[in-house]
């Protein structure tokens, strides 16, 4: 197992490799100049020249890219155009703000929409089917910042259960994460679904039915654990897209997170601020799938890893 | 699951509500008609000796009151050191302060210079400075700090982003201990309004020799004389502050500040609603609309004239559509109705369309009157200027101005009444701001071939600041400060007459001859709205007043305690 856990993290190093290449040279080809937007309009144009040498900008992009590379393995993320702070140490600061969101969303979406899915395939074709899938619809359609806002008048201005604004306790990560965990409800609800369909339909449940096998004891141990699989690859997935995602929840929810900083950072073309983030939120997601890779065996003895 | 159902009928149509920005038939009032300013009060009060604390109050019903103040702002300061930010008034004049105070009407007073005056030859400034003033640090402040201040404005070769703004700094010096003495290049007349800015801020000499390049940049390496002292800086969260209680003006109201960034618009609005927050800056048209209808909700907004406008300015030096022509800019002018496009989008803020490139507040503004619509005359304008059945051209917008992609697509609505067939392109910050960079014309026009774009004007306290940086012709050509490529020489000796003139009344009248011409007779741009500094606050705030340039006196600030 471990052995495969390694040889899966060095499968992942070209991967980054092409993907901080990518980030790099994209971030570069948007029209945007950082000097420009951090200087602002009234400098005397030999500054601007200057702090373009300081920076490194005037370097072809390759030389910029091995700068930034060689400096990455001596634990060096560079530092922000903008803010002039180092980004990993501002990565670090916003990294738990996201990830509790993240991680926060995946279970409780994981949890819904799991049990959703369920009830929806034993109940196959009628009302509670059709009105869950019509729900998960919703789900799936409704952006994270229009929920946000309807969450936030609801039990925030209405109610008044709930705070809007930071994350500073656990009751400020309510709204956050059931706003985010919500946009991701609506495919887990209707992964589970088809995939309990698929088990459901078989040979085995069919006889475990007709043995008289209890029809509770049949959906929980008998299908669910064997519609599972799919399902834990829809969460592994889901999750990156909860990590990106994160970015307009931490918006309106004013949550330093790493989400906000990326969409800062691409605002002022602070390249080491967009280079670093995007290659931190890719590594979180490859090991969350990484865990999830992992988990397969867990459920599925059958499957071994070498 | 019926309250849940009312609850949600309910919550469509306030969103609604909320959403349509409907044209209201009565401008809209502050419910409550608190005044932001109050004439009676400086922003900072020199003379007034320390206040008493807040919890004694023998003669009144016990009302205490809580010992930290939270506000939601839309965004961060880019910088604590004062020849750096560039962001707004909110915080730096409550950390430092200036040898010349403004008060809450912008009328100028001794901050931490008692009296100065200008020498005979017209260029020597004696600054006579207070005493016993003390920095949060602990140290004196003497007039070496004075020098050390701006004499590190006055050096371009830091590329510091205030120091545009000294260059006419020609020495400083400090005969004795509390005096200090700068000599300006030739005369200058806005010495007074440049010294008041906060850029001017008073730094403390041994921080910045100590600091370097890292000045300013953590709590430990700010240190001014303001009513407040930076604790804590967390970027993207809050920046807390600490009263600091010998402050000359005073001792501060309210033991803490945290000022805490609420980036969402809406947001903000909910916060300051459900007490979250004691106030909030920086609110949509919609949501003021919303606070005001809400009669119940102890919520206040209050406004008061900023010194900032926003116009659309032409690029003269366009190959795309007849821009050069003065008469086609002025047929665009008079082709525009700006009540209707005030009514429409800034009712509830109380804007109002402007009446000058400057604001009322700023020195050297005079009355130029309202353009009206008249498609008549914009119509003979450009049958004379050869255009009888229009042209097309090419407006750029962007969403960082409030209402800015609105406002154009109201404008290019009403161009067309005059045959002008505008192109709207909306575009976001970083091309924004580098579309303004030092381009040349040709550079200009092939890359972005904008005729018309967004932009703002003034937001400074004298007519100099606002006016001749970005109206008087650049001598390189490129579009850095003069972003239209404008060029007027009647303007530019105007300009540069008023500057070097240190008598009001003839600085008052050059100011109008140039906005005459920028205006009337060859256009610079077509103003629009004179903006409004607009707030909302809990109704537990006291003591809350705010002058043009947008800077709240936060030593007054207390909040009651309690439900």
């Amino acid at each position: 197992m471990l052995k495969y856990a390694f040889k899966r993290i060095l499968q992942t190093i070209p991967m980054l490799i092409f993907l901080s290449m990518i980030v790099f040279g994209m971030v570069r080809l948007i029209p945007g100049d950082p000097v420009k937007i951090m200087i602002g309009t009234d400098v005397a144009s030999g500054s601007y020249e200057i702090e373009r040498e300081k920076l490194g900008l005037n370097d072809p992009i390759p030389v910029q890219y091995v700068k930034w590379v060689t400096r990455l393995f001596q634990g060096d993320l560079g530092t922000s155009i903008y803010t002039k702070r180092p980004v990993l140490e501002e990565i670090g600061n916003r990294y738990k703000p996201t990830a509790i969101l993240a991680l926060g969303g995946t279970i409780l979406s994981s949890i819904v929409g799991v049990i959703f899915g369920i009830l929806a395939a034993i109940h196959h074709n009628k009302l509670t089917d059709h009105s869950l899938m019509v729900v998960s619809l919703i789900f799936v359609s409704t952006p994270s910042f229009f929920s946000a806002l309807i969450l936030m008048l609801i039990f925030t201005l209405q109610l008044r259960l709930l705070p809007s604004i930071g994350m500073t306790n656990w009751r400020g990560a309510i709204l956050p994460i059931v706003t985010l965990g919500f946009t991701a409800v609506g495919s887990l609800t209707r992964t589970t679904r088809s995939s309990m369909l698929d088990v459901i339909n078989q040979d085995y449940i069919r006889t475990a039915r007709s043995y008289g096998v209890p029809e509770g004891q049949i959906v929980f141990s008998d299908a669910f654990k064997n519609a599972l699989i799919p399902v834990l690859t829809s969460i592994g997935l889901r999750f990156g897209g909860l990590l990106s995602g994160a970015t307009l929840v931490e918006t309106v929810f004013a949550i330093p997170g790493l989400g906000r900083f990326l969409v800062d950072g691409v605002g002022n073309r602070d390249y080491p601020v967009v280079q670093g983030s995007v290659l931190v939120m890719a590594v979180s997601f490859v090991i969350v799938n990484l865990i999830v890779d992992i988990m397969y065996a867990v459920i599925d003895p059958r499957i071994k890893y070498r | 699951m019926k309250k849940f159902i009312v609850i949600l009928i309910g919550l469509v149509l306030l969103l609604s509500a909320a959403c349509t920005a409907a044209p209201s038939a009565t401008a809209v009032a502050p419910k409550t008609p608190e005044k932001a300013t109050d004439p009676s009060a400086p922003v900072a009060e020199p003379t007034k000796a320390a206040e008493p604390a807040p919890t004694a109050a023998p003669t009144e019903p016990a009302k205490t009151y809580r010992d930290t103040i939270i506000m939601g702002v839309a965004s961060e300061q880019n910088s604590m050191d004062p020849a750096v930010n560039s962001s707004n008034n909110v915080v730096l004049p409550n950390v430092y302060s200036t040898l010349i105070a403004i008060d809450s009407n912008n009328k100028m007073f001794p901050g931490l210079a008692t009296e100065w005056s200008v020498a005979e030859d017209k260029v020597t400034w004696t600054f006579k400075l207070r005493e016993g003033v003390k920095f949060q640090s602990g140290k004196a402040f003497t007039a070496e700090d004075c020098v050390a201040t701006f004499t590190r404005l006055a050096d371009t070769t830091l590329g510091l982003r205030q120091s545009s703004n000294y260059v006419w700094v020609k020495e400083v010096s400090a005969p004795d201990p509390m005096t200090c003495v700068i000599v300006s290049k030739q005369p200058y007349g806005p010495v007074e309004a440049t010294i008041a800015h906060k850029s001017a801020s008073i730094v403390n000499s041994e921080y910045v020799a100590k600091f370097g390049a890292d000045f300013a940049k953590t709590p430990e390496s700010i240190d001014g004389t303001g009513p407040y002292k930076v604790i804590e800086i967390k970027p993207g969260e809050n920046m807390k502050l600490e009263a600091f209680d010998e402050f000359w003006g005073g001792k501060p109201a309210t033991k803490f500040i945290n000022m805490v960034l609420l980036p969402d618009q809406s947001a903000r609005a909910v916060a300051v609603e459900t007490g979250q927050v004691d106030f909030i800056s920086g609110l949509a048209p919609d949501d003021v609309k919303r606070l005001n209808e809400d009669q119940n909700d102890g919520v206040n907004v209050v406004m008061n004239e900023s010194n900032g406008i926003h116009l659309f300015q032409f690029n003269v030096k366009s190959t795309n559509a007849p821009m050069a022509e003065p008469k086609v800019r002025q047929a665009i002018s008079y082709a525009i109705n700006r009540a209707e496009i005030c009514e429409a989008l800034y009712s509830p803020l109380g804007e109002k369309p402007a009446h000058s490139l400057l604001s009322p507040s700023v020195i050297g503004y005079a009355d130029m009157g309202e353009i009206k619509q008249d498609y008549t005359k914009a119509k003979q304008l450009l049958t004379e200027a050869g255009y009888p059945d229009g042209f097309t051209m090419k407006i750029m917008t962007t969403a960082l101005y409030n209402k800015g992609v609105e406002m154009a697509q109201i404008i290019a609505e009403q161009l067309k009444g005059a045959n002008i067939n505008a192109e709207i392109e909306v575009v976001e910050r970083a091309v924004f701001i580098e579309s303004l960079n030092g381009l040349t014309p040709a550079e200009y026009n092939e890359k972005y071939g904008w005729d018309m774009f967004i932009m703002g004007a003034g937001g400074d306290l004298d007519a100099h600041q606002s006016t001749d940086r970005v109206f008087h012709t650049e001598a390189d050509g490129l579009n850095a400060n003069n972003y239209g490529f404008y060029s007027n020489a009647q303007v530019d000796k105007l300009l540069e007459n008023a500057s070097v003139s240190v008598d009001p009344a003839e600085r008052l009248r050059m100011y109008t001859e140039a906005m005459q011409i920028l205006i009337y007779d060859d256009p610079i741009g077509v103003t629009m709205n004179q903006r409004n500094n607009v707030y909302a606050l809990t109704d537990k705030v006291e003591g809350f007043f705010l002058n043009a340039g947008n800077t709240i006196d936060w030593a007054k600030l207390k909040v009651v305690a309690g439900k």
